[in-house]
């Protein structure tokens, strides 16, 4: 297996008093894609929020590239290479479509290559460069934050519910980007509700229940399960 | 027709640096969500600063604009970003309103203190080039004024290219989108924030020292005013759109100079010769009427850190009774001027008490507690006393309290009727205006309003001569005109309205409003007619404020038409209330004994020391008093910012560990009580009885957490029992202790295992 580049490592996270992730260790290793999976409410988004920055831990590491970046805000780790796309607010609603590329310019990158990339991948959204972004449909949102992924060059990039409330032909011609991203050598997080989506993309799969990985494997060896995970009989501790 | 072209060009000529002033606003607001109210007060303390570069220190023009505008204005805002306004994330509306108040206050005490502190100096600001005019259609139109016009749009123009050209720009823009999205896309939300804030501030600056020569001398309040007058124009753009607040600040400088062509300055109708200082408050109130419907909030329910407990109804009656009995007990010990000082509070914190049901309660903001005052005072008045003056009356009747605060009510639901889809700071902004209104058209009125209504002639007393005089009750065969009387009866008042607010609160009609402040959506759905709701509440706590101000204004007996009414007042009072506590009745306790000590007491216990120990009177009086009466209310609110539920609440969890050890409260009260006896009898001084209740309150919580081994888990929870840190450290571990631990961290409940069989 590759060296690991993303690292949780027995993290204690969560909201005022009340602890939602309870030692969680996880590791995205190089190249690869890792889904992490389960039900609503079991700490995915947490975890994704941990690894991003947003949410403070109380106990415990993360590592990026194997260095400490536990006290690293989120705007720095986003400059190391860190490109988060969250759960279904990928984009700022107020700012046109040039300058919502404009602000992923912060990674390095130059305006005219990210629209290069961002036009030529999607032609929609060249047409609507001056429309501003909440004014466009859910579809077109998520391919305006997916373009700051392909066009940022990124070394990881972390995926929140890009299904949510989507057409499952857009979803899955999402995802076929993401595949598109990983082969590019990006090491990619995926967190996802609907397993089924995800799993034909990912090289491995994490299941997360009420704040802990229950399991870790290659996705066809989980994919049963899932469905018990999800009905919640088994994986409880 | 040529007189009208130049009035026209002079009021594009004002309207220009109205806009200079509106666009700081709206860059701040646009970018921080928070409405500086400060504005002013940096316009006017940079107005000073060139004021004191140009003619104090006789540095060049260039220079001394540079030094102003460039650098001391945006340091000014970038310190008030990162040190104060930064602290208001996630916090309520009013919290978000009621600090910048604080600041406003704070810079132009800081102001007075640097400039004004000995004598009232005249300082005469002078425009740019002197008197060098040019003569447009017969009017001079001066060089300073071309500047103005000038730089208000060269400012237009470079703000468009900052925002919607350079990444900077855009990037404040998304900050207030989407704050951590920007991180996540590796921009830097806080030097976003910083560098709007530093611009707003030098945007301040540079009107103020554009409008400063308006005024002959300079003088904090009334520069600060007169910087004022330009936010009806940040309303008219949304507080986001740079053309609208244009159109508005354009709209504001015509109208004003159109009054003063047609009213020859003022002198055609007398009873409107105030409306020209009136214009931006009708303005603003009209603006806000226009402004589109604002969609009902609450798709997302909003996370404030705000938390207000609700007592029971037995707790209220019992601290009732409690403030009755200490009141009465003090007041036996106090002196004349003390006593004064008390009653004073209690009015006040009468005013204050229609400000919890409002804001605390209901969420909605009214910053003209003392307009009302003024409107109960005139109504009592006209009902009770009669144009005939005071010497037909000695009394205050009830019945004349009861039918003033329903004019005070009527008026209230006036205001709310048109400003019921307002919401919050818009609201709250409406009632300002509201204030200013009343203040320039009725209350400075100095002569009786006569009219003619269904052929009955009919006289309206105003501020006959600038002041009022209001008689104290006479009730029950009681007379309440001496000073201890009267502060026993607001005191029972404030215990029947505050025990009444509870109950209020517990009620399915409190539950409405509380509802209602939560989630309008949410309250739409379910039925609730909001609108009705609101204009309720509104009354209410209209009639409350009338009721505070008829007391307040007969504690003071005599009511002068200047102070407390320009709007000054009650942006103080709302600001001390949200300080003590919006939520809690005892908030608006606390906030009236607050004013009441700043205002007075604090002054008149530091001349006493500076006048006792004349080698230290620098101390007392030049810093300390000085400070904590120019800038100490404002320092208080500012530190809002850290905890916006109030003092109030700190008060409450500070005495929480009373509960856990009865038989020492008891204990405690009971020998305060005692010693309270041996005061009065004259065993104890009354200086030493205070000092020994003041350091009882603090230290006897702490020695009986001490004793009972107490802790605070979290700010909600105290327990009693050991560290749960040190837990199986000095004794082995049992599987209580899992227990203990697990109910502490929020784990759920496990069954305990059982043997193997």
């Amino acid at each position: 297996m590759n060296e690991p580049i993303l690292e949780l490592v027995d993290v204690r996270a969560g909201y005022g008093s009340i602890e939602v992730l309870h030692g969680v260790s996880l590791t995205v290793h190089r190249g690869e894609v890792l889904a992490l999976l389960g039900p609503n409410g079991g700490g995915k988004s947490t975890s994704l929020n941990v690894l991003a920055g947003l949410v403070n831990i109380m106990s415990g590491e993360v590592r990026l590239t194997g260095r400490t970046v536990t006290d690293v805000g989120p705007d720095k780790r986003a400059r190391l290479g860190l490109c988060t796309i969250p759960e279904g607010k990928g984009v700022f609603p107020n700012l046109t479509v040039r300058e919502n590329l404009m602000m992923a310019t912060y990674t390095g990158a130059t305006l005219s290559d990210i629209e290069d990339v961002a036009y030529a991948r999607f032609p929609r959204l060249g047409d609507r460069r001056s429309q501003l972004a909440g004014t466009m449909s859910g579809g077109e949102q998520q391919m305006l934050a997916m373009s700051r992924a392909l066009a940022t060059n990124p070394a990881v990039l972390l995926l929140d519910e890009l299904s949510m409330g989507l057409a499952p032909l857009i979803v899955s011609s999402l995802y076929e980007i993401v595949a598109q991203v990983a082969e590019t050598g990006v090491s990619v997080l995926v967190v996802e509700q609907f397993a089924r989506t995800v799993l034909g993309i990912a090289d491995r799969a994490a299941i997360m229940l009420s704040g802990r990985i229950t399991r870790v494997g290659a996705p066809d060896e989980l994919a049963e399960e899932l469905s018990s995970a999800y009905l919640g009989g088994k994986g409880q501790p | 027709m040529q007189d009208f072209l130049a009035y026209t060009v002079l009021g594009l000529c004002l309207g220009s640096v109205y806009a200079i002033a509106a666009t700081g606003l709206v860059v701040t607001y646009s970018t921080s969500g928070i409405f500086n109210v400060a504005h002013g007060g940096v316009a006017t303390m940079s107005a000073l600063v060139y004021w004191q570069l140009r003619f104090g220190w006789h540095v060049s023009t260039p220079l001394a604009l540079f030094l102003t505008i460039v650098v001391f204005a945006p340091l000014l805002g970038i310190f008030l970003e990162v040190f104060i306004m930064r602290g208001l994330r996630d916090t309520s509306e009013v919290t978000r309103l009621v600090v910048p108040v604080a600041v406003l206050l704070a810079i132009n005490g800081a102001s007075t203190w640097i400039w004004f502190r000995n004598s009232n100096r005249a300082l005469v600001p002078k425009k740019f080039f002197g008197e060098s005019h040019i003569n447009v259609l017969g009017q001079a139109v001066y060089y300073h004024q071309l500047i103005g016009v000038a730089l208000a749009i060269l400012i237009a123009g470079a703000l468009y290219v900052l925002l919607y050209r350079t990444r900077l720009g855009v990037t404040m823009r998304a900050t207030v989108d989407d704050r951590s999205l920007l991180m996540l896309n590796g921009g830097r939300p806080d030097v976003a924030s910083m560098a709007s804030w530093a611009i707003g501030a030098s945007l301040a600056g540079l009107a103020g020292v554009l409008l400063s020569p308006q005024l002959g001398a300079l003088q904090v309040f009334a520069l600060t005013l007169l910087v004022f007058d330009a936010y009806p124009a940040a309303v008219a753009g949304r507080l986001r759109s740079v053309p609208l607040t244009y159109a508005g600040a354009m709209v504001l400088g015509l109208s004003k100079l159109y009054f003063d062509w047609i009213s020859d300055a003022g002198q055609r109708w007398l009873l409107l010769r105030n409306l020209r200082n009136a214009i931006p408050a009708v303005l603003l109130f009209v603006a806000l009427l226009l402004l589109p419907q604002d969609r009902l909030r609450g798709s997302v329910v909003a996370r404030t850190r705000e938390r207000f407990k609700v007592p029971t109804l037995r707790q209220a009656l019992l601290w009732g009774v409690v403030l009755v009995a200490v009141v009465a007990m003090l007041q036996s010990l106090m002196s004349g001027s003390a006593v004064i000082s008390l009653a004073n509070a209690i009015s006040l914190s009468l005013l204050a008490l229609s400000l919890v049901l409002l804001t605390g309660y209901a969420g909605e903001i009214n910053l003209a507690v003392f307009t009302f005052a003024g409107v109960a005072v005139i109504a009592a008045w006209q009902f009770d006393v009669g144009p005939n003056g005071l010497a037909t009356k000695q009394s205050l009747s009830v019945m004349a309290i009861l039918l003033s605060m329903c004019v005070c009510a009527l008026v209230g639901g006036l205001i709310a009727l048109p400003a019921l889809r307002l919401r919050g700071l818009y609201l709250g902004l409406a009632t300002f205006a509201f204030g200013i209104i009343v203040y320039q058209l009725v209350i400075l009125q100095t002569a009786p309003l006569h009219f003619s209504l269904f052929g009955r002639h009919i006289t309206i007393n105003l501020f006959t001569n600038g002041s009022f005089t209001v008689p104290r009750p006479y009730w029950f065969g009681i007379s309440f005109g001496g000073q201890r009387a009267f502060l026993m009866l607001m005191t029972v008042m404030f215990a029947i309205i505050g025990i009444g607010l509870i109950a209020l609160r517990r009620s399915a009609y409190g539950r409405m409003i509380v509802a209602m402040k939560d989630s309008p959506a949410a309250c739409a759905t379910l039925g609730l007619n909001i609108k009705r709701l609101k204009l309720g509440v509104f009354m209410l706590s209209s009639a409350v404020a009338g009721l505070g101000g008829l007391m307040w204004a007969a504690q003071r007996r005599t009511l002068p038409n200047n102070a407390d009414f320009d709007g000054f007042a009650s942006l103080t009072l709302f600001m001390i209330a949200v300080v003590g506590g919006i939520g809690y009745v005892s908030g608006a306790l606390i906030a009236g004994i607050f004013l009441s000590l700043l205002s007075v007491v604090l002054p008149n216990i530091l001349n006493k020391l500076g006048a006792d120990y004349p080698s230290l009177h620098w101390l007392f009086v030049t810093v300390i008093g000085n400070f904590t009466h120019y800038v100490g209310p404002a320092m208080i609110g500012i530190g809002l910012g850290k905890n916006p539920s109030g003092i109030a609440q700190q008060i409450m969890d500070g005495f929480r560990p009373l509960r856990k050890a009865p038989a020492a409260t008891a204990v405690w009260v009971l020998a305060l009580a005692g010693l309270w006896m041996l005061t009065w009898r004259g065993v104890v001084s009354n200086w030493n009885f205070a000092l020994i209740c003041v350091a009882s309150v603090f230290l006897v919580p702490r020695f009986i957490m001490a004793a009972f081994e107490l802790r605070f888990v979290d700010e909600n929870r105290l327990v009693s029992g050991e560290d749960l840190d040190l837990i199986g450290l000095e004794r082995p571990f049992r599987e209580s202790d899992r227990q203990t631990l697990d109910t502490a961290l929020g784990l759920p409940p496990m069954g305990v295992p059982r043997a193997a069989p």
